[in-house]
């Protein structure tokens, strides 16, 4: 009998799936912090930055405000780092932490579906628990307001109080769904 | 079976949050900004709002995504010359502008929209310009806590009601809708805020007239994209701004006006309300009227493109205004100026009565005073 952790071993024999599984966590990191608002983007109409403002800033209080969660799981930036004029970052450690967690979990899960496509008759999983991994990013808020749901109109602001209370799930449900989507996916991979 | 555990785990994730979320609720911020404790230079005022009307509206609260303080009032705020803004503002960026005990201070808007309220002190008074994206309000604030008479400094509770900002004060925790002015619940509770006027212009506009300025600087002491507005723009005709109704429940709607029409809403002082749609108050330049007994001037300015209303009443005679080339009272041909200050004629260095008014979108406005009268130019 083949036990749990010798499954993930061989998950992981999957070049392919190693290659993909990292560029989609390392893509989903990304669109994440940007949900969240923390990546910026500024379009050819404004820029980022001022003649004075520094490529790199850290807020000199930034002890106090690293772990001040502004919203539930939205953290605080403690500073900024511009690439360019056009695009930066907003550096909060715990949001980049919440994004790891997350980032890795969508990572390990398209691993496991590309090993279910290269070896069918040891694993089929389909990667149902990756549709959990969307709804963590549409958590963004713009001050009070979902950002779906701003982008989407007020005619949907019958929804709004609704959203707010679920949206405030969609972290734990994205981390748990995904988690619990790669735990079975290995569990079910039938080795002799 | 495996979507099935797949969807029980998810469940699980909703009570583990659930258990997070109660928390979030009742729960404080670990880091609560400094509370000044200083006597404050003026007596509280009790608001001219029904206990019932005040309950209602606590009643009405809603709980906002963000957490007390989750929106970060500016407490320590620094300015810059109107010279050394110009790396940052544009001519047509939108400015709240105040002019108190001799100061001129410009807030960007596009600073505000990130936190809401700056607690400041000019000339030895706490003072707080609040702004409201939801609503498209500011006002400007000073207070005295009714519980020793020390002067208030707000913070945001990530609450709304009738879509504004609900403030706190950070010497009883009382909450404070915006519009209001007055505390709703908490040891404050009837305690009506004391509004200084402000002027929602364009930082061209305003610099041109008060090149002495100080405008907030964007060292706030946070990160923000402070060049990105959320909600949309002021200089477009299809965002939040200017479209559709609000995002949150609302008391009382009207199909008078369109929702988001901005009206000069005037709190006056028999505790009557009314409202004049700014676009014709523009297009005539001035309202010298009576509402309910009280004669009142709302006097535009057409250089910073904002209204400012006053009683009319000096003494014990009444003014009548008209808009020449500058606004002039009949009885003595004295000019007057946006701030209710006659700067010329028998009448120079009089001041009018700054009766509370604010420029607001007019679902808020009615939502909170359904009792308003709209009174057109």
């Amino acid at each position: 009998m083949v036990g749990y952790r010798e499954k993930v071993a061989l998950l992981f024999q999957s070049a392919r799936g190693k290659r993909y599984g990292t560029l989609v966590a390392v893509l989903y990191f990304f669109l994440f912090l940007f949900a969240l608002g923390n990546v910026l983007i500024a379009g050819s109409d404004r820029k980022l930055t001022y003649e004075d403002t520094p490529v790199l800033q850290i807020l000199s209080d930034w002890p106090e405000k690293i772990f001040k969660e502004m919203r539930p799981f939205n953290y605080e930036a403690i500073g900024a780092f511009y690439l360019t004029p056009q695009m930066g970052i907003l550096i909060s450690p715990m949001n980049m932490l919440l994004a790891a967690v997350l980032s890795a979990l969508v990572g390990l899960n398209i691993l496991a579906v590309v090993f279910g496509w290269e070896q069918p008759k040891l694993c089929q999983y389909k990667g149902r628990g990756l549709l959990l991994s969307l709804s963590a990013l549409l958590t963004g808020f713009s001050c009070c307001v979902p950002t779906f749901l701003l982008l989407l109109g007020s005619s949907l602001a019958v929804f709004t109080v609704g959203a707010i209370a679920a949206i405030s799930l969609f972290y734990p449900v994205s981390v748990v769904g995904l988690a619990a989507g790669f735990f079975f996916s290995v569990k079910r991979i039938r080795i002799a | 079976m495996e979507r099935g555990l797949i969807w029980v785990g998810a469940l699980l994730g909703l009570v583990f949050a659930g258990c997070l979320s109660t928390e979030t609720l009742a729960g404080e911020t670990l880091h609560m900004p400094p509370e000044p404790h200083e006597q404050a230079n003026f007596t509280p005022q009790q608001v001219q709002v029904a206990e019932q009307r005040l309950a209602e509206l606590e009643a009405n609260l809603v709980v906002g995504n963000p957490r007390k303080d989750g929106i970060p009032a500016i407490d320590n705020p620094t300015y810059v010359s109107a010279q050394e803004a110009e790396q940052f503002m544009e001519d047509d960026d939108g400015i709240f502008g105040i002019v108190y005990q001799g100061t001129a201070k410009a807030f960007p808007q596009k600073i505000l929209v990130w936190h809401e309220i700056v607690n400041d002190q000019i000339a030895g008074d706490r003072i707080s310009v609040t702004y409201c994206p939801l609503t498209g309000t500011v006002m400007g604030f000073r207070g005295a806590s009714l519980v020793d008479g020390h002067a208030l400094t707000f913070g945001t509770s990530g609450k709304l009601v009738n879509s504004n900002l609900v403030m706190y004060d950070r010497q009883t925790d009382s909450e404070w809708p915006q519009m209001l002015g007055a505390a709703i619940n908490g040891p404050n509770k009837g305690n009506q805020l004391e509004q200084f006027p402000t002027i929602w212009t364009t930082w061209g506009r305003w610099k041109a007239r008060y090149p002495n300025t100080e405008v907030l600087s964007l060292q706030t002491g946070f990160a923000r994209d402070y060049g990105y507005d959320p909600y949309g723009s002021y200089r477009q005709t299809n965002t939040y701004y200017q479209q559709d109704g609000p995002f949150f429940p609302v008391l009382a709607s009207s199909d008078a006006l369109t929702p988001k029409k901005v009206v000069i809403g005037i709190k006056f002082e028999d505790g009557s309300m009314a409202a004049i749609p700014k676009d014709e108050l523009r297009a005539n330049g001035i309202l010298s009227g009576t509402h309910n007994d009280q004669a009142f001037v709302a006097i535009y300015n057409r250089q910073l493109e904002d209204a400012l209303v006053y009683s009319r009443t000096v003494g014990n005679e009444t003014l009548n205004f008209r808009l020449e080339n500058q606004t002039v009272d009949e009885e003595t041909g004295s000019e007057w100026n946006i701030w209710g200050q006659a700067t010329s004629g028998e009448l120079q260095g009089t001041q009018l009565r700054y009766l509370d008014s604010f420029d607001a979108m007019w679902f808020a406005w009615y939502a909170y005073f359904p009792d308003t009268t709209i009174i057109n130019p």
